[in-house]
């Protein structure tokens, strides 16, 4: 019944040929591959939370071939500094001049991983190129290339001497997810193929295709009822008891923004409330904030948002 | 479709057993084959239409215009072009049968046994009722609605008083249930109230009916009630038929079942005329009191009658056999001619009432020899009334309004420039028979002076009671001496020349007091089962009465029978009870409006339900089906996760359906302005197909419960 335009339903069908791409990258976990494309049709950054060796990398590498696009990865280490991200000005004698060596961040996309082992200062420096999409080195601006996405992980069992994003710093990422341990047959097909195969992955789209689907995301109808159900998922988590600091509203326009996009991998020009409801854990979990009893409790953020969604009703 | 179909049939089958009800007073055979043939277009027209298009009422409309065109070529096919499609001078065809068919009703009783204009009218009665019947049980899915036109037909004969026949009835009545049965549905999915596109249905539909009947009004007025009402009733008790002489003319008229009475042989009922118990000569102004019966002399072998019988002509005797079955009272029954009686018992005559008393129980035979005077209007009019009589029965009631009702008799009379007694009489007797002033009614209006005759002469509705003694009134107040016979009319032959008489044939008539002859009836009482009047006192032959009643019948029938009693009640003072009837008039018309807006609303809101506007009120109850199945529900989950949740219990089939609803619901709902929506039909049909499989699914699992 939603037969859109014809430019939408070419949309789509470049939105699904991406997702199908880097599903072949990443076999068996099909949510985290949506949600990746989503994220990154809707232009946010990801935060994966995870251990190491379940293919990160992969996917970021995966994605990156599939637009036509570059990959830059940095480890971050507690030294790493704001200049080994963002690059350097270096005179050069024989010119008389200084030239910008542009650093890792200059990517399609940008792998950081182990954000949370570097220095506030250098998290900063990174977060404000994510929300700028332009680096700023010795007072001269240099845009970052578009499209731009960073997918940052975490590494949630190795705490000692890391620094934590503060709840500010993760509501810059739109969306985290764990791509967790593979299912058991997936992982017996990686033995036998003997590692992922980013390599194999082709474009599927170009950069200026992935732009104008970008386009199209923007101009996916939202309806009143979708918005104020938005709306009131967003205020019932700054209500809901288990909570100490709620979802921001740019948590809320980013929940729009990611449910337009997941519409779109649906084939849709229209948000339903069960988009909404399919991005609401990974747009809101990281950003809640739980209260110390909550938290000692053994409650998860994923289980506040479960409840909040029960008795949330849907517009209809 | 098959369901459509039967469930037409079954419209046609409840319109067509309510249209024969019309049987006793159109024969069949003069409407039954055209009405089938109108109705029958409509039908299939109206059929063909609804599988095309999902309006409720355009296939309707659609019937109509082909049963029209289909009466056209029946009713006219020489105005009509190839025989069939209607022309203009078909319908100045038609124009030129119906006031034919109305003179044809008027002007004969029924039932009528030809006619091209009576059948034509029933046609189109008949039709107007099937598609608007069509249209209520299977457009507007209204089918308990679809009882109001057949209502319409089946009134005919209720308000004429003419017999039903059972069967009919029943027939109708069962078919009526099957069209309900089919068409009936769960209304609970329509619990909410739906909102603007109701009040815009109500509107037009109100707006219709307004603008219709305006326009229509006017035309009917000018078209006088067809047949004058006059049903059968009775004057007595229900436990025994016993005439019960308390003749009070502020009374409504009980009618009870009826109940055969007594019979006779040996002569037609026009030869024998009604036959009286009693007779009554005191009237107090609103009701008739029996006074001195006078003294009884033995009645064996005499021929009885009032009056000495020297010099007037009697006819051959005819004998006839009176069998009383029934009758709770001590009076017999007499013809209104000298007569000789043979009974078995003692038998008084009271000369002065002209009543005979028998000891007797409540069956009897007796034997009437009758002596029929020979009286025609040329003799009657060289005669005068008897002088030197009782003075009660000259006494007109000391109410107020004597010199009123004076007036009026006065008046009457000079407008027929009638100057014998005998002409005189005439003219107050086509005055009261004339259908465009006076109604024959059971009910009576509360009394409105102490004159129960003048409330009559202004209200203008009544039965025999009223008439007759009106009519003795204004005959006294011009020095007339006159009384009120109660008794039965002569009844109709039935077979090997028996005459059947029952308790719904009682009547009231005046007699009148002539010099020489004696007692002459007169028949102020319109319609058809007072029968006609006396041959001697025919309806329109006199030429003076042609004056009375020309005058009023080329105006509105409204503005010529309120002419004659206001005329005088302007001098009288009576301007309060026109005010009154003014306001009862005007609450009316509010009633009948407020009760038309219900009616509207109620259709109204059918067919915007039946608009679509209801996707969501669809929608909730097919959760409502869903929930049985064990789906949860709940408000917090969407349509597409309910969807995906019981898909796994039902067919494919059915949760393709379910599917394709959905996208309806959210569509609708999260996208407004999409301009390819799925149609009603189409979202009726998926309704209809998940809740049949999530029937067939709950069937299936207490099925397998009680094979476990």
């Amino acid at each position: 019944m939603t037969q859109g335009t014809p430019t939408s339903t070419g949309s789509a069908t470049l939105a699904q040929l991406l997702q199908e791409s880097l599903s072949r990258a990443l076999r068996g976990r099909k949510d985290v591959v949506r949600t990746t494309a989503a994220v990154f049709l809707a232009r946010g950054h990801l935060l994966l939370e995870d251990v190491p060796g379940v293919g990160k990398t992969t996917l970021a590498r995966a994605l990156a071939a599939s637009v036509e696009g570059t990959v830059g990865r940095v480890q971050f280490t507690p030294d790493l500094l704001p200049s080994d991200l963002t690059g350097v000005t270096i005179y050069r004698q024989e010119s008389g001049s200084f030239q910008f060596h542009p650093g890792p961040l200059f990517a399609t996309i940008v792998i950081a991983d182990e954000i949370n082992r570097a220095s506030p200062k250098t998290q900063s420096a990174l977060l404000e190129c994510m929300q700028e999409h332009q680096v700023t080195v010795d007072g001269t601006s240099h845009p970052l290339p578009e499209p731009f996405m960073v997918i940052a992980t975490q590494n949630p069992i190795e705490m000692e001497g890391t620094y934590p994003l503060p709840e500010a710093q993760r509501d810059r990422f739109m969306a985290q997810v764990s791509i967790g341990y593979p299912p058991a047959d997936s992982e017996l097909e990686l033995l036998a193929a003997g590692g992922w195969a980013p390599a194999q992955t082709t474009p599927v789209l170009s950069q200026a295709e992935a732009l104008e689907l970008m386009a199209h995301v923007d101009l996916v109808f939202v309806s009143d009822a979708v918005r104020r159900y938005v709306l009131g998922l967003v205020r019932a988590t700054r209500e809901h008891d288990a909570v100490e600091l709620g979802a921001s509203p740019r948590a809320g326009l980013q929940l729009v923004a990611l449910a337009r996009s997941t519409a779109v991998l649906s084939g849709r020009d229209f948000v339903l409330p069960d988009d909404v409801q399919e991005v609401l854990v990974p747009v809101l979990a990281h950003r809640l904030a739980l209260t110390r009893s909550a938290r000692s409790g053994g409650t998860a953020p994923a289980e506040v948002l479960a409840e909040i969604l029960r008795s949330t009703p849907v517009p209809r | 479709m098959s369901r459509r179909l039967v469930a037409l049939a079954a419209v046609l089958v409840m319109t067509l057993l309510s249209a024969l009800a019309l049987q006793a007073l159109v024969v069949p055979v003069v409407w039954v084959p055209r009405t089938l043939v109108c109705v029958g277009a409509a039908g299939l027209v109206a059929t063909l239409l609804r599988s095309r298009t999902p309006s409720a009422g355009l296939p309707s409309l659609g019937g109509l215009v082909a049963g029209l065109v289909a009466s056209s070529a029946v009713y006219f096919p020489d105005q009509a072009l190839l025989r069939v499609l209607p022309t203009p001078s078909t319908i100045s065809a038609a124009a030129d049968l119906i006031p034919e068919a109305f003179a044809q009703m008027r002007s004969s009783y029924p039932p009528l046994t030809q006619g091209d204009g009576v059948a034509f009218l029933v046609t189109m009665g008949v039709l107007v009722a099937f598609v608007l019947a069509e249209m209520l049980a299977i457009g507007a899915w209204a089918p308990a609605w679809s009882g109001l036109p057949m209502l319409t037909l089946w009134a005919v004969p209720i308000l004429l008083g003419s017999p039903v026949s059972v069967g009919v009835l029943t027939a109708a009545a069962a078919a009526y249930v099957v069209v309900i049965a089919i068409q009936a549905r769960d209304d609970a999915r329509y619990r909410r109230r739906p909102g603007q596109p109701a009040v815009r249905a109500t509107i037009l539909v109100t707006a219709s009916v307004l603008v219709g009947a305006s326009v229509l009004a006017p035309l009917l007025l000018r078209v006088p009630v067809p047949i004058r009402v006059h049903p059968f009733y009775e004057l007595v008790g229900s436990s025994t038929t016993r005439l019960d002489l308390g003749l009070g003319l502020r009374d409504d008229l009980v009618r009870n079942t009826p109940t055969d009475l007594f019979s006779y042989t040996g002569a037609e009922p026009a030869v024998v005329g009604p036959l009286h118990a009693y007779t009554v000569a005191e009237f107090t102004g609103s009701d008739w009191v029996r006074g001195d019966t006078g003294d009884a002399v033995a009645a064996e072998g005499q021929v009885l009658w009032p009056s000495s019988l020297e010099g007037v002509d009697l006819g051959t005797p005819i004998d006839i056999d009176v069998d009383v079955t029934n009758l709770g009272q001590d009076r017999l029954l007499l013809p209104g001619e000298p007569r000789s009686l043979e009974v078995p018992a003692e038998v008084a005559y009271l000369a002065a009432s002209d009543e005979a008393v028998a000891r007797i129980g409540g069956e009897v035979s007796y034997a009437i020899s009758l002596l029929p005077r020979t009286l025609d209007g040329a003799a009657l009019t060289q005669l005068q009334p008897a002088t030197d009589v009782d003075p009660v029965l000259l006494q007109v009631p000391e109410t107020g309004y004597q010199a009123d009702i004076a007036d009026l008799a006065r008046e009457i009379v000079a407008d027929a420039g009638a100057e014998t007694p005998y002409a005189q009489l005439l003219a107050l007797q086509n005055y009261l028979r004339d259908p465009s002033r006076f109604t024959y009614s059971t009910s009576i209006a509360a009394p409105e002076t102490p004159d129960a005759v003048w409330d009559f002469l202004n209200d203008r509705h009544g039965y025999c009671v009223q008439f007759a003694t009106t009519m003795i009134v204004m005959a006294r107040t011009l020095g007339l001496p006159a009384r009120l016979a109660v008794g039965f009319l002569p009844g109709e032959a039935g077979a090997e020349g028996t005459v059947v008489v029952d308790a719904h044939d009682a009547h009231a008539w005046p007699q009148v007091l002539f010099e020489g002859v004696g007692w002459v009836r007169f028949e102020p009482t319109p319609g058809v089962q007072a029968g006609p009047p006396p041959e001697y006192a025919p309806e329109t032959t006199a030429p003076a009465t042609e004056q009375t009643t020309a005058a009023p019948s080329t105006a509105l029938p409204t503005a010529a029978s309120s002419a004659a009693p206001t005329s005088t009640t302007a001098d009288t003072g009576g301007s309060t009870e026109g005010e009154s009837a003014d306001r009862s008039g005007w609450l009316v018309a509010l009633l009948a409006l407020l009760g038309l807006v219900w009616v509207a609303s109620a259709l109204g809101r059918r067919f915007a339900r039946l608009q679509g506007t209801d996707l969501r009120e669809r929608w909730e109850h097919v959760l409502r089906y869903l929930e049985r199945l064990g789906i949860e529900v709940s408000p917090s989950r969407t349509p597409r996760a309910i969807a995906a949740d019981a898909a796994e219990h039902l067919t494919p089939q059915t949760a393709a359906a379910l599917a394709h609803l959905v996208e309806a619901v959210e569509t609708a709902s999260y996208r407004p302005s999409e301009t390819s929506r799925a149609s009603d039909a189409e979202i009726e049909a998926w309704v209809e197909e998940v809740v049949d499989g999530v029937r067939a699914t709950l069937r299936e699992r207490s099925d397998d419960r009680v094979g476990v």
